[in-house]
């Protein structure tokens, strides 16, 4: 064999197990959650109790709130889900193994986010069908719900990316219940305002729609670059 | 060479205090006896001198945090993180300032104490940030971990802050327009400009100075530390 056949050859073995271990991390997570079953059983209850309870608040303006209302128990019940992954994780050990078996942070990284990432997208599915009765919601068209699909994946990024991050930081500390929305909730305000706004803005997607998103795809990327250039900065640490 | 060196710490740990508190009580003078009393709003509008310096004072705080965070995760110089974590604690002590006199302004002239406008939210919300920060430094006790970590939480929330503007800037503008390189119209009288040049100096060297003795404060703390682990 030539030598570039070989280069080749060992660049797409190592890209094949590299792909292999991708898929392991991230079923690693999945399969504690579904085993565990605390992120998403607490998140949607947590959710139904929060919509309740904007309900006696605003009896008037109900059906205007549901945006915001959403976010808020997808946010504050994320965070409760993310102090119990971690917990998990830590419990276990699980982190300081496979750092211990050389898996590359990026690919560390990575798979945390798009585990993350899918337990949030199915909890925002579970929470989008009481939130339409509750909340009385009409007029929902089906290109609305394709719009509303591409802000929960905009937001569950931005969420699970920077979450992830803060959440191993606030997990070094003492009190990791009370940092965590701390820090967390302040960094996240933007995504929050520009999900809440835009999906208030679902019905009649005009350019003041289209400039939440375009600030919703910002966050993400900033944080994207962000989250890749310190996680290993958070991992190293101990 | 140390002895010289010890000497100018010295040196600048007495003036620059004493330096601060005579321009401050220089600028408080030109605030109430030298500018002119503004048209529409009258005397209260002097708290503008104090506001607009904290702010850029705040600004420049945590900027200079971010610049030591990224400094320290670069280098994992001690020195960086101790002028991150004091900038960061100056800078929430002017943007308080800042959240203080806004409201104490705002109400005579506007007839309400806050609104959620796009300049007040996000200094709020960076103010929110940098309390979060101050809570990550005070929950990690081992200083080894609390550096790098701080340090990633001041590097994301300064980052954040542009995105935060961005994400409140079509709601709407209750806070006026810059006054200074605010486009057409904008601008100081003379008199006016004057007064805020030397308020923002004193503020700054104010700030320069508490900056300082905290930063000597760590460094004498860790020090303490290091001669308790020895005994």
């Amino acid at each position: 064999m030539t030598d570039w056949r070989a280069d080749v050859f060992i660049s797409a073995v190592q890209s094949s197990l590299m792909c292999q271990q991708f898929f392991w991390l991230i079923r690693k997570d999945l399969l504690s959650e579904w085993r565990a079953k605390e992120f998403l059983p607490g998140g949607a209850v947590f959710g139904l109790i929060v919509f309740s309870l904007f309900h006696f608040s605003f009896p008037q303006e109900v059906s205007r709130l549901a945006s915001g209302a959403y976010w808020f128990a997808l946010f504050f019940g994320g965070i409760l889900g993310l102090l119990r992954l971690h917990e998990r994780e830590t419990a276990h050990a699980a982190l300081d193994l496979l750092r211990l078996s050389q898996t590359s942070t990026t690919l560390l990284f990575l798979s945390k986010i798009v585990s993350l990432m899918a337990i949030l997208l199915v909890l925002e599915a579970l929470l989008a069908v009481p939130l339409v009765l509750m909340f009385d919601l009409k007029n929902l068209t089906f290109s609305s719900l394709l719009w509303g699909a591409l802000i929960g994946f905009l937001a569950a990024l931005g969420f699970a990316l920077i979450g992830s991050l803060l959440t191993a930081v606030a997990g070094k500390s003492s009190a990791k219940e009370l940092i965590l929305p701390l820090v967390l909730l302040p960094i996240l305000s933007p995504l929050f305002i520009a999900a809440s706004e835009a999906g208030m803005l679902l019905g009649n997607p005009t350019e003041e729609f289209f400039s939440w998103l375009r600030l919703m795809i910002v966050f993400d990327v900033v944080m994207g670059v962000c989250g890749w250039w310190l996680f290993e900065t958070v991992l190293e640490t101990n | 060479m140390v002895a010289i060196r010890n000497r100018f710490r010295d040196k600048l740990e007495k003036g620059l205090p004493l330096a601060a508190v005579i321009l401050m009580a220089a600028a408080i003078w030109a605030i109430f006896m030298i500018a002119p009393e503004e048209a529409t709003m009258g005397e209260v509008q002097r708290i503008f001198y104090a506001h607009l310096s904290s702010a850029w004072v705040a600004f420049l705080a945590f900027a200079l945090s971010f610049v030591c965070s990224i400094g320290f995760l670069s280098t994992r110089s001690t020195s960086f993180d101790r002028w991150a974590a004091a900038s960061a604690e100056i800078g929430v002590l002017f943007c308080s300032a800042v959240l203080i006199t806004g409201p104490l302004w705002a109400k005579p002239v506007w007839g309400i104490w806050w609104t959620w406008d796009a300049r007040l939210t996000s200094t709020f919300v960076l103010w929110l940030i940098y309390v979060g920060y101050l809570f990550v430094r005070r929950f990690i006790s081992s200083a080894e971990v609390k550096a790098p970590l701080s340090a990633v939480v001041a590097i994301v929330g300064f980052v954040d802050v542009p995105i935060v503007y961005m994400a409140i800037r079509w709601w709407r503008t209750q806070h006026p327009q810059p006054v200074i390189g605010g486009g057409e119209g904008s601008g100081l009288n003379p008199a006016m400009a004057k007064v805020l040049i030397l308020s923002f100096l004193a503020w700054l060297l104010l700030a320069a100075a508490l900056c300082w003795l905290r930063v000597r404060i760590a460094s004498l703390e860790e020090r303490v530390g290091r001669i308790k682990k020895q005994t």
